[in-house]
């Protein structure tokens, strides 16, 4: 079950809260199994983005 | 963190399709977004009511190439700069261009009687991406169009560093690029959340990136707070209906 926006907040917790331990290129986007954050070099910045969200605020799958 | 959307977040243009999209703004309010692009699919109801119902949004939209159709001048800005806070104290400056793809019959009411319409998006990056690259360290555009069109705009269009990309339900599994221009597309449905991770040096220049793209599982905790807003709107949207459906019911 999608969890939609409801997860969103806990998960810019746990992305502000990572301290990546090494960044890659040129990789697959998929997290690590059972990981909600990737590990990796701190970074400059995160962008977080969403689209054709079409008003989707309840679980949808 | 900087949160952005990438277009076409407005529900049906129903009552309670209206009071989701309401919500749904605010829901981004909680969450800090900083800026969203404009789809076709949220101005349904022409600009007022699009400016109506996003009233309460406290970050900005931004469309390069919605326009009037009488100027051809944009009716939101085509761009914003965000100054965003780096890790040692610096401020980093992050240009937001907004694309939507080009539809020669989209005409919407918009404002002061005119109308409006959708110029090529390739001709209005052409416009604006130069002025946005000056004032900024980092140009990323919110592009909600075709993958292919986010390929040739990132080709064709210098001084772009960053196409992140939303289009029906077409969500990137692996890192795509063009001319060394990641292209990076998130999903929809609220069913997943695209991660760039940024990486300037000391002179403010791009150096790199890395992207992650998370499936809203239920791996993923719930924000207790955020389930409690999102709970007390389908509440009442259900509560709301549910007179309607027991007088259809009948009986005394």
């Amino acid at each position: 079950m999608h969890r939609g926006w409801i997860a969103l907040g806990m998960g810019a917790v746990l992305a502000a809260a990572s301290v990546p331990s090494g960044a890659q290129a040129g990789h697959t986007l998929q997290l690590p199994t059972d990981a909600l954050v990737a590990p990796g070099q701190p970074p400059s910045l995160v962008l977080l983005y969403t689209g054709n969200v079409i008003g989707y605020l309840e679980p949808c799958g | 963190m900087v949160w952005f959307d990438l277009g076409n977040f407005w529900d049906n243009p129903t009552s309670d399709g209206l009071a989701k999209t309401e919500g749904l703004v605010e829901a981004m309010n909680r969450l800090g977004y900083a800026a969203a692009n404009v789809g076709e699919r949220d101005l349904v109801l022409g600009y007022d009511e699009f400016v109506a119902r996003t009233a309460k949004a406290s970050f900005p939209f931004v469309s390069a190439n919605i326009v009037r159709e009488d100027t051809k001048a944009p009716v939101f800005a085509p761009y914003t700069v965000l100054e965003v806070p780096g890790r040692a104290g610096q401020k980093w400056r992050l240009g937001v261009l907004g694309l939507v793809r080009f539809n020669p019959v989209f005409l919407k009411a918009g404002p002061e009687k005119s109308n409006l319409v959708i110029v090529p998006p390739l001709d209005a990056a052409r416009r604006y991406v130069p002025e946005l690259r000056e004032r900024s360290d980092l140009v990323v555009v919110l592009a909600a169009l075709h993958r292919d069109d986010a390929h040739v705009i990132a080709r064709e269009v210098p001084g772009i560093d960053l196409v992140l990309g939303s289009y029906g339900a077409i969500y990137s599994s692996a890192m795509d690029t063009e001319g060394g221009v990641p292209i990076l597309y998130a999903g929809h449905q609220g069913q997943r959340v695209g991660e760039t991770r940024i990486f300037l040096d000391a002179g403010s220049k791009l150096s790199g990136s890395v992207s992650f793209l998370h499936t809203l599982t239920a791996r993923y905790p719930s924000d207790p707070e955020m389930e409690r807003f999102v709970g007390g709107i389908l509440s009442r949207l259900a509560g709301a209906a549910a007179p309607a459906a027991s007088s259809t019911g009948g009986g005394t």
